[in-house]
């Protein structure tokens, strides 16, 4: 369970609030997804409860454990998918998933066995042994994928995980949030994509310039909107609704 | 409307040159603008430190070839010596351009003809080499002037000239390049380029140092200017082969007859013929050589065995595991294990083909020396190289910088500051060691120190090189360079590195003093100095872990 209470975080080179006063309930046994436009704060609060990024304010607990006090326990219950999966292109695969299995303290028999499901599953098993810099970036996304879950966190934070995925992989991504939830863990993902949002999500954030502008399940947002006298119109989809939040958010905020 | 190959070309000369200067609402900040000031500072010493040695080794060539009647010598001497410069340049910045094939291939799917993109590329490979060859032929030129008075338009060829010998020089570069990269997978490998471009740079610097000395000394002697003037002497036949330099000489030494004049046109249509010939006859193949550089597959042995249960290692702590990550990523990537550990290597084979080079010289300097063993000098020599080589593989002062984009990705990993900073601290310090034993053993083979001063200067070496391994991280950790694409700037241009690398001259340049000017019983020294080390680890020991842990909390 990841919550978040009045955080508020500003960049230092900044003048602006990245994120602002931003409170948020991720439960267990959930798919959360959390949408947003660009810059509006996404990867910002994911960086921030995952304790990539200390806030300005406000507190961050991840299953209960405050992520200022007790850092290294709240970081311990967290896989975490970065939005960027470029990184150590110097390392083989195998190397750079030993080095998480390590900082996690996974012993090689849980290792050996999550990384040859994992890694079958998303079509990676043979190319293990080589350099990361010579992986595509949906082979590098599916590889960050692989390590965040090598020491199987309670909470699964996936910042925009379906990019350069195959529809393969992608459908593999899906059943394996569903299998977590079921399990009764977190998952937690931002995603710019509405479709797969509507039908992957039990509940939802939207975020806009560092504020949350709402957050329930996809039917709190319709009736949401009915209820605002705008009636039923003919498409309810999530993107219509997402798009017509952000809009009236934005037009009251300039008001 | 400027041509496509105009427009690509200045691109090229931009993106690789463009300096952002700061405004002037930012030159109010003090930190900039001292920063600007140091820069500006920095770049006219380098300018002015080449003059000087490009002024010294000219008139000393006039000095010479005057006795002889034969000054105008000096031009093709300069001639020679700028065509080969401006070709080892040419040939060392055309390969490494191709490691940058990915930007290239952007270029691909523009409407931009083969031969279109050869010429712009080759348009940034020109540009360099022209300031280069204008640089080295108008000192000589200068000096020449004011010794001999020529007539004005001497200059106006001596500048004409020097933009015609990289020409040719431009087009065997790629005359050579272009097929290689065709035919051999070797150079269609971005690692393999960037360590034959660094290993050619370091060839490069070598060879100018060895070339200058050289020069300097055979100028001294009398017998030179018939040596070279000799029809059989190398460069006499150098001169006469190499036609672009021949004409350069001719158009500068009959500068303002038409003999100067012909030679003068002489050389840039046989250098623009020639480049057009290579452009014309392979545009194309260039075009492939961009579409299929760096092209990988798992073929070859990349495949996993089968089960690889071997590759599941042993659990590891967080330090060991970090510490394998930390060696891994910098000795895999050319441009941090260039100018990072590799200097423990570097240094020495320096020293060692300065010392085979100028053995005579060095014997003697080393025969002096001798009776100076008997005191502090005998450990404070390998200590002093020990230490400096151990503090100067800029590993500890831009472990921060070089992590950079992978902070945030480090960050939320279950692993605690103090960690992730001994893992830092252990890898250069595991640098130090070597450094420390490269010191002792080139002490004991050059100097003959013994076992007991060797010992002392191993443990003064790597309280130095500890010490400044601490302070250079503790640097990195209050001022990282965390903004970077290309990894040079988180080494190589960091200021960092560059802090760290002249305060450990600079102390040694102190404590030589100290040690020159203050008379003290022979061994008191290592305790001063060790005692002094021994401060600076305790004070980072006691303060940089509470500092480490809150600025670690605060990086973005």
């Amino acid at each position: 369970m990841i919550e978040l209470s009045s955080v508020s975080k500003t960049y230092a080179k900044s003048d602006r609030k990245a994120i602002d006063s931003l409170s948020l309930s991720v439960p267990n046994g959930k798919i959360f997804g959390f949408l947003g436009p660009n810059g509006a704060g996404k990867t910002t609060t994911i960086r921030v409860f995952c304790g990539a990024l200390e806030p300005d304010s406000g507190t961050v607990l991840i299953d209960g454990i405050a992520m200022a006090e007790r850092p290294l326990e709240a970081k311990q219950r967290i896989g975490l998918v970065h939005d960027n999966p470029e990184l150590f292109n110097r390392l083989k695969a195998m190397e750079y998933l030993n080095f998480i299995g390590d900082v996690f303290r996974i012993s090689t028999r849980e290792r050996r066995e999550r990384i040859d499901e994992y890694a079958a599953r998303f079509g990676l098993s043979d190319v293990l042994s080589a350099s990361i810099g010579s992986f595509s970036r949906g082979m590098k996304q599916k590889l960050g994928l692989i390590a965040s879950l090598i020491h199987d966190p309670s909470n699964w934070v996936l910042d925009e995980p379906m990019v350069g995925l195959d529809p393969q992989s992608a459908f593999e991504l899906k059943e394996l949030m569903r299998q977590r939830v079921k399990a009764g863990k977190c998952v937690f993902f931002s995603t710019h994509v509405m479709e797969v949002a509507e039908k992957v999500c039990n509940e939802l954030a939207i975020i806009d310039k560092g504020r949350i502008i709402f957050t329930g399940t996809i039917e709190d947002l319709r009736r949401r909107k009915e209820s605002a006298g705008a009636g039923a119109a003919d498409d309810n989809s999530l993107e219509r609704l997402f798009l017509e939040l952000v809009d009236s958010s934005r037009e009251s905020e300039a008001l | 409307m400027k041509s496509r190959v105009l427009s690509l070309a200045i691109l090229n000369i931009r993106s690789t040159f463009s300096i952002s200067l700061p405004t002037r609402k930012e030159l109010k900040q003090p930190k900039t603008l001292i920063k600007t000031i140091a820069i500006g500072i920095g770049i006219l010493f380098l300018i002015a430190e080449f003059a000087f040695i490009f002024v010294m080794n000219s008139q000393a060539m006039y000095g010479a070839f005057k006795p002889a009647g034969l000054e105008d010598m000096m031009l093709l001497y300069t001639s020679i010596s700028a065509a080969l410069i401006v070709f080892v340049f040419s040939f060392t910045m055309a390969l490494s351009l191709f490691s940058a094939s990915a930007v290239d291939s952007g270029f691909l799917v523009l409407p931009f003809k083969p031969h279109e993109l050869l010429l712009a590329k080759m348009s940034l490979v020109y540009f360099t080499n022209a300031l280069i060859g204008v640089f080295m032929m108008m000192v000589s030129a200068v000096v020449y002037g004011l010794h001999e008075g020529p007539p004005v338009f001497f200059y106006l060829y001596a500048l004409l000239s020097s933009l015609a010998l990289p020409l040719i020089p431009l087009a065997v570069s790629y005359l050579v390049l272009i097929p290689m990269m065709n035919v051999s997978s070797l150079f269609r490998n971005k690692n393999f380029i960037i360590y034959l471009g660094g290993f050619v740079g370091i060839g490069l610097a070598l060879a100018f140092n060895l070339y200058i000395q050289g020069t300097m000394t055979k100028l001294q002697d009398a017998s030179f200017a018939a040596e070279f003037t000799a029809p059989d002497s190398f460069l006499s036949r150098l001169g006469r082969a190499w036609i672009p330099s021949l004409l350069a000489w001719k158009s500068l030494s009959r500068a303002g007859d038409f003999i100067g004049f012909a030679s003068l046109l002489g050389n840039f249509a046989l250098g623009f013929a020639v480049l057009a010939l290579v452009v014309f006859f392979l545009g194309k193949p260039y075009l492939r050589s961009i579409q299929i550089f760096g092209e990988t597959s798992f073929s070859k042995g990349k495949r996993r065995k089968n089960g690889g249960s071997e590759e599941y290692g042993r659990r590891q702590t967080p330090i060991a595991s970090l510490l394998a990550r930390e060696i891994r990523l910098m000795n895999r990537e050319p441009i941090f294990f260039i100018n990072g550990p590799f200097i423990v290597i570097l240094l020495p084979v320096f020293m060692g083909i300065a010392f085979l080079s100028q053995r005579s010289s060095i014997e003697g300097m080393f025969s002096a020396l001798e009776p100076l063993l008997a005191g502090p000098v005998a450990y404070l020599i390998p200590a002093a190289l020990g230490g400096f080589l151990g503090s100067s593989t800029s590993i500890a002062c831009t472990a921060v910088s070089r992590d950079a984009k992978m902070l945030p990705w480090i960050k939320a990993l279950p692993v605690s500051s103090f960690e992730y900073f001994v893992a830092k601290l252990l890898h250069a310090e595991i640098f130090s060691v070597f450094g420390a034993v490269v010191g002792c053993v080139a002490s004991r083979i050059v100097l003959g120190v013994g076992a007991v001063d060797l010992a002392l200067g191993f443990i003064l070496a790597l309280l130095f090189s500890t010490a400044f391994n601490m302070g250079g991280l503790w640097l990195d950790t209050a001022n990282p360079r965390l903004r970077w694409d290309n990894p040079i700037a988180a080494m190589k241009q960091n200021p960092n590195a560059v802090i760290v690398i002249l305060a450990a001259m600079g102390l040694l340049a102190a404590l030589g003093a100290f040690t020159f000017y203050v008379s003290l019983p022979r061994n008191f020294y290592a305790l001063i100095y060790g005692i002094v080390f021994l401060a600076i680890i305790m004070f980072w020991l006691l303060r940089f872990p509470a500092f480490a842990e809150k600025r670690y909390a605060r990086f973005e």
